[in-house]
């Protein structure tokens, strides 16, 4: 796969910052394997990872599915470290609330007491604490090696086969195509109006950000009058309907899956 | 230097540490993996009646007006787009706003029940925030209770007579506030506190999310007001077409 | 199998704005036009209602001499292919194969079909190993030629092209007109709308001109540009060859015996020709 966008240019500028996961999703490894499978595979895998939440099998999985997303899809270990921290702040901060007890007197072995009540840590609340923050770690590379390994649009597909309303993957289509369109624009709206010194200063920050959301809004309305024409043009009909062509699913993938299945499993079992 | 003023010190070092490591403090989502499979069925559950009379609306806004089904496309850009992009913020932490509370103002709380989802599915998917699991969780937060409050303020306002800017920034800002208070309900009742059960915890999530959330409530329902007046300066007939009265 | 078109008086207005008033027009199969004007003269609207996506408030549209109603108006969208002005205004699908199926489906082709269609318009574009790629990741050359696919794969006998080559570069203009005068070669009716004095001069066989919604003038190219008022009025430029080669004329280096060169190629051909002739003889 050689999809090559320029480094430096603007429309490598807009998917790096905003839509980097869509980038290396479509350079993925792992692209050309069968979408409905890896759907099924990562949802399946999640289901398994939040039911048992044991520590073992978390790990388990976090190593598993960042190898195979390093070394099968091929993402850039940077570019997977810095997606690993997004969302780092709110799980440490939120296990931090799970490990940390208050109460009206002194609990478990460590505790500050702060006037009125004491904030302590059990050995209880501490457990489930590094219990949650592995299942979320888990959860979240199970993710990521979907989404960095199918195209929103294919996974769109994938619903559409599960035979979700048509009205609802209709809107995913068109809005997964128009994102990019709006980026385009806001982008330049940005640039432009940070040329002209929009961008100093709190107040004024505020003004030009509205500025360019209303101007974002405005123009968005007006290019999908367009857009329904062009739809029309070509015979549209009340029904978005487009050639939908999977990957061949391959014995090999279906027998390395369930290997894997019968891997987790055996953590399951025996694993605390 | 008293006890209380030494847990402060240090909870702000930690927590600047943190803000320091992770630049992005995003909104309320809740990350996938975090709750526990009950609570996944269970949000999940209670969406679904409001997904359903959603979809009935665009359903019927499609019969009407079949032109809508791109503006309604544009519009679930708009807010993935208008969510995405960075926010003046007065701490200097990076922000972002969720556009809830405008997109319940522009389109009315049924519409924006189903964009809101299919925003969170793709904030899922494309940018790594809240998750495939706890959709149902962040739907609800977000796309519904936030918005039917906003909607339910916005009106009020208006019936009222407050001034319109008014009713705008209270829709947008406690529609944000709103959020906030359900996903911090959301993650205490998932994992309630030993011994001082669902309330304890509800208070210490509320707590620890605040310092983020408060300041960035306000500048949610300044944005708004701002983007509000801003279309209805030169976007009158467009405004209208999507079913927004002036 | 080309077939004509005819327009019978229409106009159309958009909320009371006259935007097309009183057009007639009849273009023969196999012609290749192009369509100047100012900005707001009608052009793009002239072209949605002759693709069927607007319908004239009065007057009428024939096709082979069938008259098209608001109930058959689909076949116009099917025999008449549009290609906008904006390619990323055309696009909607996230991958280029679904993209060149979509008007195949709506035509209600079976499957078969539409993939020998999509692979034929595929490979018409030369946009093999594209077929996966999403429009994000083409530049702006790539998706006009995915934009040309999705109306060749529907086998429209009649292509429009809205001013086709606004925001590409020399090369990809370059090819997107090799491209046109392919298809016109292969029997196709072109039509394409366009501020290049010179594109349409050397392209075009017949030119329409149009003014504030109204046709001020149709001709050959020769014609429509010897007339100052005309180019005055539509806001257009008299082409760099047919200045120079007046100038040839009155400079007596250039034979006046009424017949202009199109391309700088025939130019140098002429005086080539006309000036060895004369060593010859001497």
């Amino acid at each position: 796969m050689s999809v090559c966008v320029p480094p430096g240019s603007k429309q490598f500028f807009l998917l790096v910052k905003f839509m980097l996961i869509d980038h290396y999703a479509q350079l993925s490894g792992l692209r050309k394997y069968n979408s409905s499978a890896k759907v099924a595979f990562a949802f399946l895998n999640l289901c398994i990872v939040i039911a048992v939440n044991k520590i073992t099998l978390s790990l388990f999985v976090i190593v598993f599915m960042s190898l195979t997303a390093l070394l099968k899809g091929k993402t850039p270990f940077k570019v997977y470290t810095r997606l690993m921290s997004i969302p780092l702040t709110f799980i440490v901060l939120s296990c931090i609330m799970i490990g940390v007890e208050f109460s009206s007197r002194p609990l478990g072995k460590y505790f500050i007491s702060l006037h009125f009540i004491y904030a302590g840590i059990t050995r209880n609340s501490a457990l489930t604490a590094v219990k949650v923050f592995f299942k979320a770690m888990a959860g979240i590379s199970s993710l990521y090696l979907l989404s960095l390994s199918t195209p929103v649009n294919e996974i769109v597909m994938v619903l559409e086969r599960l035979r979700l309303p048509k009205i609802f993957t209709e809107l995913m289509h068109l809005i997964y195509r128009y994102i990019f369109i709006l980026f385009d624009t806001a982008f330049r709206m940005q640039i432009s109006a940070k040329a002209r010194l929009g961008f100093c200063g709190f107040k004024t920050s505020c003004k030009s950000f509205a500025m360019v959301a209303g101007s974002l809004f405005i123009s968005a309305l007006k290019k999908s009058q367009a857009y329904y024409d062009a739809l029309l043009s070509r015979g549209y009909d009340g029904r978005l309907e487009f050639l939908s062509e999977e990957y061949p699913l391959k014995a090999r993938h279906i027998l390395s899956a369930a290997i894997y299945f019968v891997v987790l499993f055996l953590i399951a079992k025996v694993g605390v | 230097m008293t006890k209380l003023q030494n847990f402060i010190l240090r909870t702000s070092v930690v927590l600047s540490i943190i803000f320091s490591v992770c630049p992005t403090a995003f909104a309320m989502h809740i990350m996938e993996g975090y709750l526990p499979p009950a609570m996944c069925i269970v949000w999940g559950v209670v969406c679904l009646p409001f997904v359903i009379k959603g979809l009935f609306t665009i359903k019927k806004i499609f019969a009407e007006n079949r032109r809508a089904i791109t503006m309604l496309a544009m519009s679930g850009a708009f807010i993935f787009v208008i969510s995405a992009l960075k926010i003046p913020s007065v701490t200097g932490s990076c922000s972002h706003m969720t556009g809830t509370g405008l997109g319940a103002i522009l389109f009315g709380p049924c519409t924006v029940s189903i964009l809101g989802i299919i925003v969170l599915i793709f904030q899922a998917i494309l940018l790594a925030h809240g998750g495939l699991t706890t959709l149902g969780a962040n739907t609800f937060s977000m796309a519904i209770a936030g918005p039917l409050l906003s909607y339910g303020i916005f009106r009020l306002c208006k019936k009222l007579n407050v001034s319109k800017k008014v009713g705008v920034f209270l829709a947008a800002s406690l529609g944000d506030l709103f959020t906030y208070c359900i996903t911090s309900i959301q993650l205490a009742i998932a994992y309630p506190s030993e011994n001082g059960g669902v309330m304890a915890s509800v208070v210490e999530f509320l707590g620890v999310f605040a310092p983020t959330q408060l300041p960035l409530a306000i500048v949610e329902g300044i944005l708004t007001v701002l983007i509000v007046m801003a279309l209805e300066s030169y976007a009158v007939p467009e405004l209208k077409a999507i079913g927004y009265e002036a | 199998m080309p077939c004509k078109l005819e327009i019978k008086n229409i106009s159309f207005a958009y909320e009371n704005k006259n935007v097309l008033r009183n057009i007639s027009l009849s273009i023969d199969p196999g012609e290749k036009i192009a369509v100047m004007g100012a900005n707001g003269a009608g052009k793009s609207t002239l072209f949605l209602n002759l693709n069927g996506v607007l319908t004239p408030d009065t007057g009428d549209i024939y096709l082979d001499g069938i008259r098209i109603l608001k109930k058959n108006r689909k076949i116009l969208n099917k025999k008449v292919g549009l290609v906008f002005q904006e390619a990323d205004s055309q696009i909607i699908a996230s991958n280029v194969r679904s993209e060149i199926s979509f008007g195949p489906i709506n035509m209600g082709l079976d499957r078969q079909e539409v993939i020998k269609r999509v692979d034929e318009a595929v490979s018409y574009m030369s946009l093999e190993g594209f077929e996966n790629r999403a429009p994000q990741y083409l530049s702006g050359g790539e998706k006009k030629r995915v934009s040309i696919a999705d109306i060749l794969a529907m086998h429209s006998d009649v292509l429009i092209f809205d001013e086709p080559m606004t925001a590409l570069d020399p090369v990809s203009a370059n090819d997107t007109e090799e491209i046109l005068n392919k298809l016109s070669a292969e029997g196709r009716t072109l039509i394409a709308s366009t501020h290049d004095s010179d594109f349409a001069y050397r392209f075009a066989k017949r030119i329409i001109v149009m003014c504030e919604g109204e046709v001020i003038a149709d001709g050959t190219p020769y014609e429509i540009f010897s007339q100052p008022d005309v180019i005055k009025k539509a806001h257009i430029k008299k082409p760099v060859l047919m200045t120079v080669w007046e100038g040839l004329i009155n400079l007596d280096i250039a034979g006046n015996d009424g017949k202009y060169p199109v391309t700088e190629a025939e130019a140098l051909e002429m005086l080539t020709l006309k000036y060895k002739g004369k060593e010859s003889s001497q």
